[in-house]
């Protein structure tokens, strides 16, 4: 477990993966529109897909490793009997970025894949688009509640 | 790996995931729970008081989705596959996204806490 002072930092590192994030990930979304309607950008798409893995990867550990801290100050001692709501929405968030977790990864080794495997990763880039963005509104509205 | 082929296995990966994501949830399959007033794991099936799953479900779920990766992977190396294929993989993951997504939302919505 991290110490408590280290909470802190480590949380403007999540939010900051978690900005950059949503940022790979729209834009990974509107190269893929441009391509539905006809002007493919080839490298962007397989740049984009490539960064997203670390930035989820990454944002994704800052979470884990902030969150017996969260968990215990801030959950059990507030959010739990003050703010249940907040609790419930970080839970789902939480639930949500796991899901997460294979399609950042599989967009990664399918990157490179050609037009066979555009139905699955079309899939994987809207769907982690939506979830990031899910995510990104719910942590400001559970920080602003209560943060570490 | 071709293409297709590559997309088929890895779906079959993410479907793995979900599955056990679920599975582990909501059947309160056991795994290790991390207590963090104690600083150590254990291994239980619901929630053990003060407790956080998140690093025992991804270390269940992980090797589950290998699993299914790997066996995909078996079964498709050899055959003739479609971007049709590949379509009804994305589906598949599309309707079981949403059906997992939406149980937790369903579970979590307005659930009460002890405090």
């Amino acid at each position: 477990m991290i110490l408590a002072q280290a909470a802190r930092p480590l949380l403007v590192l999540h939010a900051l993966a978690a900005m950059a994030l949503l940022g790979v990930t729209t834009h990974l979304v509107v190269v893929k529109v441009l391509r539905w309607r006809g002007r493919p950008r080839e490298r962007l798409e397989q740049t984009y897909s490539r960064v997203v893995a670390p930035l989820f990867g990454g944002a994704f550990a800052l979470g884990l490793a902030i969150y017996p801290h969260f968990r215990v100050d801030v959950r059990s001692r507030y959010l739990d009997a003050q703010q249940p709501w907040a609790s419930n929405l970080f839970d789902f968030k939480e639930h949500l970025m796991a899901l997460g977790l294979p399609m950042a990864i599989g967009l990664f080794f399918l990157a490179r894949r050609g037009e066979g495997a555009r139905p699955l990763t079309d899939l994987f880039a809207v769907a982690l688009w939506a979830m990031v963005v899910w995510s990104a509104v719910s942590g400001l509205v559970i920080t602003s509640v209560r943060g570490v | 790996m071709n293409d297709t082929r590559a997309a088929v296995a890895w779906a079959l990966a993410v479907l793995g995931f979900w599955v056990a994501w679920f599975a582990a949830t909501a059947f309160g399959l056991p795994m290790f729970w991390y207590l963090p007033l104690e600083h150590r794991f254990v291994w239980a099936g619901p929630s053990p008081g003060l407790a956080i799953c998140l690093y025992g479900q991804l270390l269940l779920v992980s090797p589950t989705a290998a699993a299914f990766g790997g066996a995909g992977w078996l079964v498709v190396r050899r055959r003739e596959l479609g971007r049709t294929h590949v379509w009804l993989c994305a589906g598949w993951c599309a309707v079981l996204l949403c059906f997992v997504a939406g149980y937790f939302a369903f579970a979590l919505w307005g659930r009460v806490l002890s405090g």
